[in-house]
Parts: structure tokens; C-alpha cells; sequence
């Protein structure tokens, strides 16, 4: 009798399968009607997972835009971070031929997007956060488009030198800042030398403790981090750890603080549900992907599209900006605000040379990293 | 070098340990209860997230830390019931269910916030309720002992509260007896008319209980949100400091400790211009030479009892 269930069970798991297939080959019958002959077919490979209020959720915003007012349509495959399936979505969307554009992100992503653009060259690919290799006339049909996040952390290490040394609220006399780090890739030593930088140009005496938490989402550790360089008489801590950075937001609070969030504007995030944090972080620093998103996918509506080039968004260009908001101007005191405009202006002005780790050798970004401190070297 | 004493050496220090440690006993001893009803769980990654993902959605919408506590519970039993249904009555293998369920765990929470929030990263929108930290009367005005006892959260007074009272229920109860003994000699146990499946089954759950308290403490106290993944591995380590305790309650809390030393070394370390890769190997460094220490005195402890035999060891 138990057998019996058994088989019957069995048999209606696989008709289950077999009928999920079958759905799964139905193709959504794409609208095919462009019939102002601009209209896109856009694919979006996205390296996390959508409404994670990371990079890739203003990558969509921007396409859902262009979408609405160009009449194009998307798609969005989600690799949920899993880095075994970055080859294979790239690789599977470039070989369906359905897309006028694949878009996609981020250094992780890179080989993948490498590989699929050697082999589908008549596939257009936007890849972003990252730069493909153009030498020998490799990925012509790959258009890379950066944000300098070296300036973009140049600012928030300009604003973390001025509040240091000024008589804020939180601020302690210490000469001490601080970087909260996810993973030590390309990017984001990238934006630990601009920060670097930044806090530098303003006085080089000040020391800048930096630790990495190993991931994006242990936001447990980055607090425990933050903590630790709180406790170590850092005022400001720079977090650039993707979700996880709303730990050091937490241990900024918890040790009366200053916090600068990164990707998006925190404090707008969380200022309802927990205010007191908010106050917290004094600003965000953006890499404007929204911007460069739009422009790119209006070069291509106009044909004037350049693919097997890349595009470097500085400062001037709109590629990145610090949030402006109610933190910032309640938190950061008249002087320090007049001083930081002062920074800005000349960062637009292209009078300041940010360092870069992006094609630095390991040596070159180890003797950045030894600016950090006046004391050790 | 002298700066790094010098915090090390300090109450931030030790407060960051045992904060550190507190999600790390919670588990270790729900793995402990476990293995004391042999049962190999590793499904308390999953279980910390559903009861973290629990009390924060429980107490956000009922603004009640006791209907968020409570809810935490249920989510944290839910998984373990699934795992000890399949376990126990459908002889499923332990490893794989622990498996599924982890993944089950991190991707329903997930899923579980999305629907809540929109958000696939954290509760951050939600407004969830944190338990408080404690000072305690009297002790906190003592000038060094104040600083070292008082001010934790009230859970992290309750994990080391709870070390005591898994060891009392473990070795001074007719529970915690049958416990053993359907671990150590189910078919004894059986022929006494304890049954089985089912004292294995209540073991479980209690120990899914603790495993809840550690995943709460992480969203609802540690941080006062919830985000995806947030245990990173804790229920891990929890397990492998029940391993190195050798089922006995103390020592594991010791060795949940070291793990918690270790952890707030490599942090701190790596502001001391430490490679950060060094830092996040610490857990796993200090695991490894825990395994190596015990195995060497279980080594000469079974050499001890040969040779008390007269037997050549």
C-alpha cells in the first residue's frame, strides 16, 4: 500500500517538474514592435540581487527610466552574488542574441564579461564599476563606464580631516580617522587611497586606521570594527561595505560619532525607523550611477554610442557627489562647510590629482596604503 | 606594539569579547545539547537567521519586545522541528537536512523580507525593538569591576546564565539523564522504557530554543536591525567550540570566549596595519589549534587509562 503512495507521490513530483519546464521554455514573447526603430532590448546581469539598495538597485532605476520614456524594455537576470553563476548568465543572455545591450557591473564580473564579449562580438555589452582590457583591440564590443571613486572618497576623506580637526559636536581632539572596508578587491582600495588622499590634503598629520570586515554582509563585524577605531580616537569612519556598513553606522551611534555612509544616502534610509542613528551618519558618498547610466543609454538611443571605449565619470561629470542633506547641514559646523566647498571647487576645477589602485601593482597600492599614517614611517 | 596593548588591555576590549561571544555560547550550547542526544545539527545557521528575521518582524509590528521574543522562538522552533521531524521519524540523513535547511534559512529570510519590506538586504525600514543593556545596581559603582560587569545587554548576561543552566539540566536532571542516555545507548534506553525518538526530539528543541536566543541577540541586540546572512558563520563556530569543549558546559563557554578574544584581537590588530586577511583567519587558526591541543590531551588521557590497566600504551 505504502508503495503505492510511494509511486503515485512520485509520479506527481515529476509531472510537477516536467510542467515547471515547460514553463520555463515558454519564452515571454518579447514585443518585437519597436516601431520608432529606437526602442531597446535591455538586459540587466545584475551581480546581487534587486532591492538591496545597492549600486545595482540605481542601475535599475536609471534603465526603468529610460524605459519609461523611450518606450525599451529589460530584463534582469540576478546572480544573488553567486559568483558560480556570473560566467554562465553572461555567457547564456549574449548567446540568446535577443539583446540589443547587456548591461552589467562590477570587477567581479569582469572575466565573465571578457569572456562572453570574445565570444559573441556582435553583442553589445555596458559594463560598469569596472574596466575591461581594450589592448589589442580586445572587447571592441565592450563599453566600460567608471565613477572615480577615488575622488569620490577623496571628498568624504576631505570631510573626515575637516571635522577631525574642527570643534563639531562628536568630534574628540584626536587627530584620528577612520575606513571600514568590505573585501581588499580593486574598488575598494580605490577608495581607501582617494580617502587617503583627501584626508591628507588636509593636513597630513592625521592618522587614518583602516580595517576590512571580509565581506558584505557580516554588518556584526563591520560594528565590531567600527567600535575598535572609535575606541581608537577616530571621530569619522568611513564605511564602504555595502549593507554592512549600517554597523558602523550603529557603533558611530553607539560611541556618539560621526559616520559616512557609501552607494547611497543612509541616513534618508533609515531616519524613520531609527532616527538616533541617523544623526549619525553626516553624509553619503555617491558614485552616480544613475547619471552615467542614463547618459549611456541616451548615446546609444542617438547613435552616438562608442563601444570599445571607456568612459572615466570624474567629479566634473557628474560621476559622483556627497549627499547634501539635514544631517549634513545640522551636524557639520559653518567653518567646516566654507573649508570643504573650498575642496569641492577645486576637485571640479581638476587642480587635485587623486591617487588610483586601478592598475597600481600591489607594491604601488601597499605604498599609498603607508600615507595613511604619520607615525609609522 | 604598545598601543595595542594598551587597548587590548582595556574595558572596550573585554565588553567587545563578550559581546562577541555571546551569540557564540547561545549556540555552542544548543550544539552541546545536541551532541549529548546525538544528534549532529549544523542547521543552526538557519535557525539563528529564522529566529533573527522572527523577533525582529514580531516586534516591529507589535511594537513588543515580548511578542518579538516569543515570534523569534516560534520562527528558531519551526526550523528545528523540520529538522528533527526529519531526522528522527524520516531517518533522513542529519548532514544533508542541516544542509538544505542553512540554505532554506538564508534564502526564505531573504524572501520573508522582501515580502515585509521591499528590501533584500535589511529591515532597516522596519522599526524593531532592541533588548536593553543592563546596568547593574551596586556592582556598577565598583571602580574596575563596574566597568568589566556592568552595561551588557541583557542577553549577554543571560547566555553566561545560560551556561549554568544547560549544565544543571544536562548532568542534575531526570531530563538531561535520559538525554544521555538515548545518546550515549539508545537501545539501553529503550529497553528502560525511555522513549527515544521522542526525548531526542525534546533535546532538539531546546536546543533549537538557545540557538534563537544567539540569532535574537545578532538583530535585536547586537544590531537593531535585521540583514541578510547576518549569523556569517556563527553557528559555526559555535559548533566547532561545543567540539572543543567536549560536551562539558564550561569549558565550552571558555572556548566560545577564546573565539570571541580572537575575533576582537583580529579586529583590532587590523588597525595596527595587520593584514586584514590575517584578521579573518583568526576563528579559524584558533580552531585549528584547539583541535590540535585536545586532540593531543585526549591523546594522553587514553594513554593514562592504558597504562592504569597495565597495558602497554
Amino acid at each position: 500500500m505504502r508503495s503505492k503512495w510511494k509511486t503515485a507521490l512520485s509520479l506527481v513530483l515529476v509531472l510537477a517538474l516536467v510542467l515547471a519546464f515547460a514553463g520555463c521554455g515558454k519564452k515571454e514573447t518579447a514585443d518585437q514592435t519597436q516601431d520608432n526603430g529606437k526602442a531597446l532590448n535591455i538586459m540587466f546581469v545584475n551581480q546581487s540581487a534587486l532591492g538591496d539598495q545597492s549600486i545595482g538597485d540605481i542601475v535599475k532605476d536609471a534603465i526603468d527610466d529610460f524605459c519609461a520614456k523611450t518606450g525599451s524594455k529589460v530584463n534582469v537576470y540576478e546572480c544573488n552574488n553567486d559568483a558560480s553563476k556570473y560566467k554562465p548568465a553572461m555567457m547564456d543572455v549574449c548567446a540568446s542574441g535577443e539583446y540589443d545591450v547587456v548591461i552589467t557591473g562590477f570587477y567581479n564580473l569582469l572575466e565573465a564579461t571578457e569572456e562572453a564579449a570574445a565570444k559573441y562580438p556582435d553583442q553589445k555589452i555596458i559594463i560598469f564599476d569596472a574596466l575591461v582590457d581594450y589592448s589589442e583591440n580586445k572587447n571592441a564590443n565592450v563599453r566600460s563606464v567608471l565613477a572615480k571613486q577615488n575622488e569620490c572618497a577623496f571628498l568624504a576623506g576631505a570631510l573626515a580631516g575637516l571635522m577631525t580637526e574642527s570643534e563639531a559636536e562628536w568630534a574628540n581632539p584626536e587627530k584620528v580617522v577612520g575606513f571600514v572596508g568590505a573585501a581588499e578587491n580593486t574598488a575598494i582600495q580605490d577608495f581607501l587611497v582617494g580617502y587617503i588622499d583627501g584626508v591628507n590634503y588636509i593636513n597630513p598629520e592625521i592618522d587614518v586606521l583602516y580595517s576590512f570586515v571580509g565581506n558584505w554582509i557580516d554588518s556584526a563585524k563591520a560594528k565590531e570594527l567600527g567600535l575598535s577605531q572609535y575606541q581608537q580616537g577616530a571621530d569619522v569612519s568611513f564605511a564602504v561595505c555595502g549593507p554592512a556598513g549600517l554597523g558602523v553606522a550603529e557603533a558611530a551611534r553607539e560611541s556618539g560619532r560621526y559616520n559616512i555612509g557609501v552607494d547611497s544616502d543612509v541616513a534618508a534610509q533609515i531616519k524613520d525607523t531609527n532616527p538616533e542613528t541617523a544623526k549619525h551618519i553626516v553624509t553619503s558618498a555617491i558614485k552616480d550611477f544613475y547619471n552615467i547610466i542614463t547618459q549611456e543609454l541616451e548615446a546609444i538611443e542617438d547613435g552616438s554610442m562608442k563601444w570599445g571605449t571607456e568612459e572615466i565619470y570624474d567629479y566634473k561629470k557628474g560621476g559622483l557627489n556627497l549627499i547634501v542633506n539635514e544631517f549634513f547641514e545640522k551636524e557639520v559646523p559653518e567653518d567646516v562647510k566654507a573649508k570643504f566647498n573650498e575642496v569641492t571647487e577645486k576637485l571640479k576645477a581638476g587642480e587635485i590629482e587623486v591617487s588610483s589602485a586601478i592598475g597600481a601593482s600591489t607594491a604601488e597600492i601597499q605604498e599609498m596604503y603607508k600615507k595613511a599614517a604619520p607615525f609609522t614611517n | 606594539m604598545q598601543d595595542l596593548l594598551r587597548v587590548i588591555f582595556s574595558y572596550g576590549f573585554l565588553s567587545s569579547v563578550f559581546r562577541m561571544a555571546t551569540p557564540l555560547i547561545f549556540v555552542a550550547l544548543a550544539a552541546l545539547i545536541g551532541s549529548k542526544a546525538d544528534v549532529l545539527c549544523i542547521a543552526y545557521e538557519g535557525i539563528m537567521l529564522f529566529a533573527a528575521f522572527g523577533g525582529v518582524i514580531g516586534s516591529a509590528y507589535a511594537h513588543s519586545l515580548t511578542v518579538g521574543l516569543l515570534s523569534g522562538f516560534l520562527m528558531g522552533l519551526i526550523l528545528t522541528a523540520i529538522f528533527a521531524y526529519f531526522v528522527l521519524y524520516l531517518n533522513a540523513e542529519p548532514m544533508i537536512v542541516g544542509l538544505a535547511l542553512n540554505i532554506f534559512g538564508s534564502a526564505g529570510t531573504v524572501f520573508g523580507l522582501f515580502l515585509f519590506t521591499g528590501s533584500k538586504s535589511s529591515s532597516s525600514t522596519l522599526a524593531s525593538l532592541t533588548f536593553p543593556a543592563v546596568q547593574i545596581p551596586l556592582i556598577k559603582d565598583i571602580p574596575v569591576l563596574g566597568d568589566i560587569l556592568s552595561g551588557h545587554n541583557l542577553l549577554t548576561y543571560l547566555a553566561f546564565v545560560a551556561v549554568g543552566v544547560v549544565y544543571f539540566l544536562v548532568f542534575r536532571t531526570a531530563l538531561g539523564l535520559r538525554i544521555r542516555s538515548v545518546g550515549e545507548a539508545p537501545h539501553a534506553a529503550e529497553s528502560l522504557g525511555i522513549n527515544v525518538k521522542r526525548t531526542k526530539f525534546i533535546a532538539l528543541m531546546i536546543s533549537g530554543l538557545l540557538a534563537s536566543l544567539g540569532g535574537m541577540f545578532m538583530s535585536m541586540a547586537y544590531l537593531p536591525n535585521f540583514s541578510r546572512d547576518m549569523i556569517s558563520g556563527r553557528g559555526f563556530i559555535g559548533i566547532a567550540a561545543q567540539n572543543l569543549g567536549g560536551g562539558r558546559p564550561l569549558l565550552t563557554m571558555i572556548w566560545t570566549l577564546g573565539f570571541g578574544a580572537a575575533d576582537a584581537l583580529g579586529n583590532t590588530a587590523q588597525s595596527f596595519r595587520l593584514p586584514s586577511q590575517f584578521a579573518q583567519m583568526t576563528p579559524y587558526l584558533v580552531t585549528l589549534i584547539g583541535l590540535v591541543l585536545m586532540s593531543v590531551s585526549v591523546k594522553k588521557r587514553s594513554q593514562k587509562k592504558l597504562l592504569a590497566k597495565g597495558e602497554k600504551a
